[in-house]
């Protein structure tokens, strides 16, 4: 490849996409979030939430016409079933409450409602302050 | 030694408590990011990076949308020295080979340094050889790989 020119004299612009970063903790586990959020209204958003900082799986939700409640696709699967059925209906509802696409990295390693509950709240009230921004 | 007298209903004081949450946050949190936003070719575009402990996923757009989503990874060649690429398009336009080369130029550089994987989104309007340059060049020169 031919060489790459210094790009310094690029225009810098104000960012369209911020990443907002939360740390939580459940009981002994410490949670981390994080959302990638574009300016516009409309447009999608990714949110990564895990006990641990890998990035082991991804789903997409979004609303489509035909169906009544979103439809979501495992585009990277993580070996546990229970994570996709979590990771599932947290994406459906982010999408109904928030509407707009969700892209979603969802890896918890203990399965517990309680904590599952705690994570989806959470995510709606960052969400909710957010994307009021 | 002047007393100071801070006024918790001063908006500034809530506007600098909300910074040092956020500075406090990113210094423990485990993901180190960063966006860089410049325009190429008259066109706005958005570069994300996060690094994560077996990933790094770069996101690059042009039009506020995240489109093609490509995990890429480097493995040992079987045969030859030389190492081997997968390149797989998870969701969007994989007929496109633009995208794949994005991907390919992208974990080449990464797996100099490392065995982590890519997780690229790209949506780019522009799709010309210099813009896809300047792209390139803007992410080697400020990786955090």
């Amino acid at each position: 490849m031919e060489s790459l020119r210094i790009t310094d004299d690029l225009d810098s612009i104000d960012p369209n996409i911020r990443i907002e970063k939360h740390i939580d903790n459940f009981e002994d586990t410490r949670i981390y979030f994080m959302f990638y959020i574009f300016k516009s209204q409309d447009a999608p958003i990714f949110i990564w939430v895990s006990d641990s900082p890998t990035f082991s799986t991804l789903s997409v939700s979004m609303k489509i016409p035909m169906e009544k409640l979103p439809i979501t696709s495992h585009l990277l699967e993580s070996s546990s079933i229970n994570s996709n059925d979590s990771s599932n209906s947290l994406s459906q509802r982010i999408v109904i409450k928030f509407k707009v696409q969700t892209f979603l990295s969802y890896s918890i390693s203990q399965d517990i409602p309680e904590m599952s509950h705690f994570i989806e709240k959470t995510i709606f009230d960052l969400l909710s302050k957010y994307l009021k921004k | 030694m002047n007393s100071l007298l801070i006024d918790s209903s001063n908006p500034s004081f809530d506007a600098l408590r909300d910074d040092n949450l956020k500075n406090s946050i990113e210094k423990s949190h485990p993901i180190k990011s960063k966006v860089i936003s410049k325009k190429i070719n008259n066109v706005d575009t958005d570069i994300a990076m996060s690094c994560f402990a077996d990933t790094i996923f770069l996101t690059i757009s042009q039009n506020q949308k995240f489109n093609t989503w490509i995990r890429a990874s480097k493995s040992d060649g079987i045969l030859l020295d030389e190492p081997s690429y997968q390149i797989d398009t998870l969701l969007g336009n994989n007929q496109d080979v633009l995208f794949s080369i994005y991907a390919r130029q992208l974990i080449e550089n990464i797996g100099e340094t490392s065995n982590k994987s890519l997780m690229l989104s790209i949506s780019v309007t522009d799709k010309s050889k210099d813009t896809f340059k300047q792209i390139l060049s803007i992410i080697f020169e400020n990786k955090i790989w």
